[in-house]
């Protein structure tokens, strides 16, 4: 079974990145979701944080 | 056999959502058939006693302890379930009232390791990364963020094409997964309809008019605003289309995007052409023979898919639909009443919308009976307009569009700006018509219809102080079950005397044969 | 950390003496500091309500993960708390002071509209109340106060377990009816400390009972001497009962004083406001932990309907 199918057969459980409305949306209805709060790598350096990400 | 077991923490405490969990988490387990998770006050320890787990340890702790009793099988061991409570107390599994919300996606999973969908609405120069980092962890992805490159865009997906993995936009706004509406979607009864859709506010249309005419959904897949593009070459519609083909809950299946270019299209329609289940294909606008030479069925509008593919789901005779709910007679009536209100001077139609794909279809639908229409979403360059804030004869605005969303939030989320607008048309004494969607479901506004209706009426009374009549049509994209209330938005509409078409084709269709009678 | 609030009578303590603490428990929105005098000081973050006796910082951060942890030590001075062993400071300067004690100045609202709300309270309770904490017990209540119905509504069940605590449930309502000092006191021992949670889900009922006997005696212009004392007879013999986080609630509770969410919903239960606000509020205190927002909601509910249904 193809992974997209594997999902269609499990039960959602949601990592939400952002708007804080969509997880709030997502608990209301009593799905499984915790929401990351995000803040860019290296303060939103973007050189820095590709650095890092070779790092890690 | 069975035996009591017990476990004490001095001085400890866990939040009140840890320690229901662990409660019912226990209970759950194999072999334990009563037990008590909580703090050893008098009351909890008298409640142990008369369900038979109390021992002489427990009676003699404090109410700031914290204990686990229960009756189990004889061959429970007590690390087993020490174990379990340990993996559950550092697990933090569920949505505590705490919120616990860790700083990036690799503490998420470490919090809930069984994720599989990672759904991303931070700034477009950073969704990209996120994606990268979820899809290389083998977790689906849905991105609602807008402003990723589509070099990016085709990395991407053909990282997710490679894992198998579902890569849903950048630019998507819709998704249905396992019924759960995703960002901007709505609560749409389960069925047997399966939907691939490169378009936000169509896959609404279409999923809220399945779920009235009494169908269902089994998946609506989004690809994202770009997918049918050249360089990203369908790339997610062809994995949703593979994955649906293999869904046994699906027995039909709907496509959904605006014409792609001809090379993609086909590749598209090749796709689905050996299915053995029913395929609807709407690419808005396009050409119908080309599409019906694949052995599928094309739909003329968004509705018209949604019919179409409600009556395969039933087994039932697929018609063509391009006329009204409404008998002819009462459209014929509605149209005779508008006009008779209004003066000589007013000809041209305005089309106010907040979704992009409802723009369109209204658009394609009223200038087959006004003639070409001006736009800032028109792709012929004589028709996009020069300033977005002034109309020019007859104009369709995408509210959602780049220059009406920079530092300000989607109309779907804050209808403000769109209300403004209504007043502003009104004030021109050439409107005759005005056309307007309100998307309802989850992800946005909680009340769109309550925030506009106040404009809406100041603008009807400045016409009518004008001596003008404003025609105002519009259609509701939503269902019963959205978190905003259908039925009294529908009725405070009307109250303030908007004409609440079904669908947003049959409201375009009914402003084209007023404008044309006008003309006549 | 840049704080947002700082309980007065804790600000006023701080201006003449320094003190230390120690961690006592630590959660993710909030952590607990015992004092000197063997009281709590609750640290909350961005995502909860101000309550008394706390300092409130400005972001939604994890306490956990800041590494604070039980047993480290706390000193408090008038424009720093710091936890050395985890390198934390608080800073107290720009905190807006705020009261713990009850909003007792509202416009009250008609009899009418309030009877209207409170109608409102009890359809929302029992469509979005959470049925694991006292919610079982109401059913028992059938005999013993009109005006239940609407709670009955959904199907729970209550568990064997709850059996041997429903006649003391029924005996402590009817001596609140009473309003029996003596007989109040000797029930709510029988109670006190029962359910999960680190507020027992019985403490957070009786939190919201006492809360709401202060607010109502405002309201219909009753002597508050009174309510004073009907809710001390309640917390009388409360010592070593309960969980000391649950201990300082109910005493709190039985002046009055109670978090953000809950003042805002009794004045806008009692005083002039759209049904909106009050419908928000409503949801806003059921939010309150896992079951402890229904359980007191239910107790201020209950409260609400005992003495409104004798005026």
């Amino acid at each position: 079974m193809s992974n997209i199918n594997k999902l269609f057969n499990s039960e959602l459980k949601v990592i939400n990145i952002g708007l804080e409305k969509f997880y709030q949306d997502l608990k209301e209805q009593k799905v499984q979701v915790i929401n990351v709060d995000f803040r860019p790598t290296a303060g939103g350096n973007k050189k820095m944080a590709s650095l890092l990400s070779k790092l890690m | 056999m069975s035996k009591v077991i017990y476990e004490i923490r001095k001085n400890t405490y866990y939040d009140s959502v840890t320690l229901m969990l662990i409660s019912k988490e226990v209970e759950k387990i194999e072999g334990v058939h009563e037990a008590l998770v909580g703090m050893g006050t008098d009351l909890n320890k008298e409640l142990a006693e008369k369900l038979n787990i109390l021992t002489d340890e427990i009676k003699e702790i404090g109410p700031n302890d914290f204990f686990i009793t229960l009756l189990a099988d004889e061959n429970v061991q007590i690390e087993d379930i020490v174990k379990e409570v340990d993996r559950m107390l550092t697990e933090k599994r569920k949505n505590s009232d705490s919120d616990y919300m860790p700083p990036t996606l690799n503490s998420a999973l470490e919090n809930q390791p069984e994720s599989n969908m990672v759904l991303i609405s931070v700034a477009g120069e950073y969704a990209a990364d996120e994606a990268r980092k979820a899809l290389e962890k083998g977790l689906h992805v849905m991105i609602f963020s807008d402003n990723v490159s589509i070099e990016d865009e085709k990395e991407l997906k053909q990282l997710a094409v490679e894992k198998g993995l579902l890569m849903m936009g950048p630019d998507c706004g819709t998704a249905i997964i396992n019924n759960v509406p995703l960002a901007f979607a709505n609560a749409i009864n389960k069925g047997n309809i399966g939907i691939v859709g490169a378009s936000g506010t169509g896959t609404q249309e279409v999923t809220v008019v399945i779920d009235k005419l009494g169908g269902g959904i089994s998946q609506a897949i989004g690809t994202g605003g770009r997918d049918l593009h050249e360089e990203v070459g369908g790339l997610m519609m062809l994995q949703g289309i593979e994955a649906l083909k293999d869904d046994p809950n699906t027995e039909v299946i709907v496509l959904i995007s605006k014409p792609p270019a001809a090379k993609i299209a086909e590749k598209i329609l090749k796709a689905v052409e050996g299915i053995k289940k029913p395929v609807v294909v709407n690419f808005i606008g396009g050409d119908k023979e080309t599409i019906e030479k694949y052995g599928v069925y094309a739909a003329t509008s968004l509705e018209d898919t949604a019919r179409k593919a409600v009556a395969l789901s039933k087994g039932m005779d697929v018609k063509d639909f391009e006329g009204f709910d409404l008998s002819d007679e009462e459209i014929e009536k509605i149209v005779k009443e508008e006009i008779e209100k209004m003066d000589k001077d007013q000809k041209y139609f305005r089309g106010l919308f907040t979704g992009g794909t409802l723009a369109e279809e209204a658009i394609q639908i009223v200038s087959k009976a006004v003639g070409p229409i001006n736009s800032n979403i028109a792709s012929n360059p004589e028709l996009k307009l020069k300033d977005v804030n002034k109309s020019e004869k007859h104009t369709c605005i995408d509210f959602g569009e780049d220059e009406f969303t920079v530092g300000k939030p989607h109309p779907m989320i804050d209808p403000s700006t769109r209300a403004e607008r209504i007043v502003q048309e009104a004030a021109d004494g050439e409107v005759a018509v005005i056309l307007m969607d309100f998307v309802l479901g989850y992800g946005g506004h909680e009340d769109p219809v309550g925030e506009t209706l106040p404009k809406i009426m100041e603008a009807k009374e400045k016409a009518e102080k004008a001596g003008k009549h404003l025609c105002i049509i519009s259609s509701i994209c939503g269902t019963e079950r959205d978190p905003q209330d259908i039925v009294e938005s529908q009725k405070r509409l009307e109250e303030a005397g908007v004409i609440v078409m079904p669908t947003n084709a049959q409201a375009a269709r009914l402003a084209g044969l007023i404008l044309k009678e006008i003309t006549n | 950390m840049e704080c947002s609030h700082i309980c007065h009578g804790l600000y006023k303590r701080l201006l003449v003496e320094d003190f230390t603490g120690i961690v006592h428990s630590v959660f993710n929105s909030s952590f607990n500091v015992l004092d000197d005098n063997q009281q709590l000081i609750t640290f909350l973050n961005a995502k909860r309500p101000m309550s008394p006796n706390s300092i409130k910082i400005g972001e939604n951060v994890s306490y956990h993960s800041l590494g604070i942890k039980p047993k480290q030590t706390v000193y408090f001075s008038r424009e720093i708390v710091e936890v050395k062993d985890s390198n934390i400071k608080f800073f107290l300067k720009e905190s807006e002071l705020w009261e713990k004690g009850p909003n007792l100045s509202f416009r009250r609202d008609n009899k009418v509209n309030i009877l209207t709300k409170l109608n409102r309270m009890g359809e929302i309770l029992s469509k979005e109340g959470k049925k694991d904490g006292i919610y079982p017990l109401i059913g028992s209540l059938e005999n013993s106060l009109e005006g239940l119905e609407v709670l009955f509504d959904s199907n729970h069940t209550t568990s064997n377990r709850d059996d041997f605590i429903k006649q003391r449930f029924i005996k402590f309502i009817e001596s609140y009816i009473e309003e029996d000092l003596v007989k109040l006191s000797k029930n709510s021992v029988d109670i006190i400390g029962y359910g999960v949670g680190l507020t027992p889900s019985m403490d957070d009922f009786l939190s919201g009972i006492m809360i709401s006997r202060i607010y109502l005696s405002y309201y219909l212009g009753l002597k508050m001497v009174y309510a004073y004392k009907i809710n001390e007879a309640i917390i009388k013999e409360l010592n070593n009962k309960t969980t000391m986080v649950s201990q300082e609630l109910l005493r709190f509770s039985s002046v009055g004083e109670a978090n953000d969410y809950v003042k805002d919903l009794m004045v806008s239960f009692l005083g002039i406001s759209p049904m909106k606000v009050f419908i928000d509020n409503l949801e806003k205190v059921l939010s309150i932990g896992e079951t402890s927002g229904t359980d007191m909601l239910l107790g201020i509910y209950i409260g609400s309907r005992i003495i409104l249904n004798s005026f």
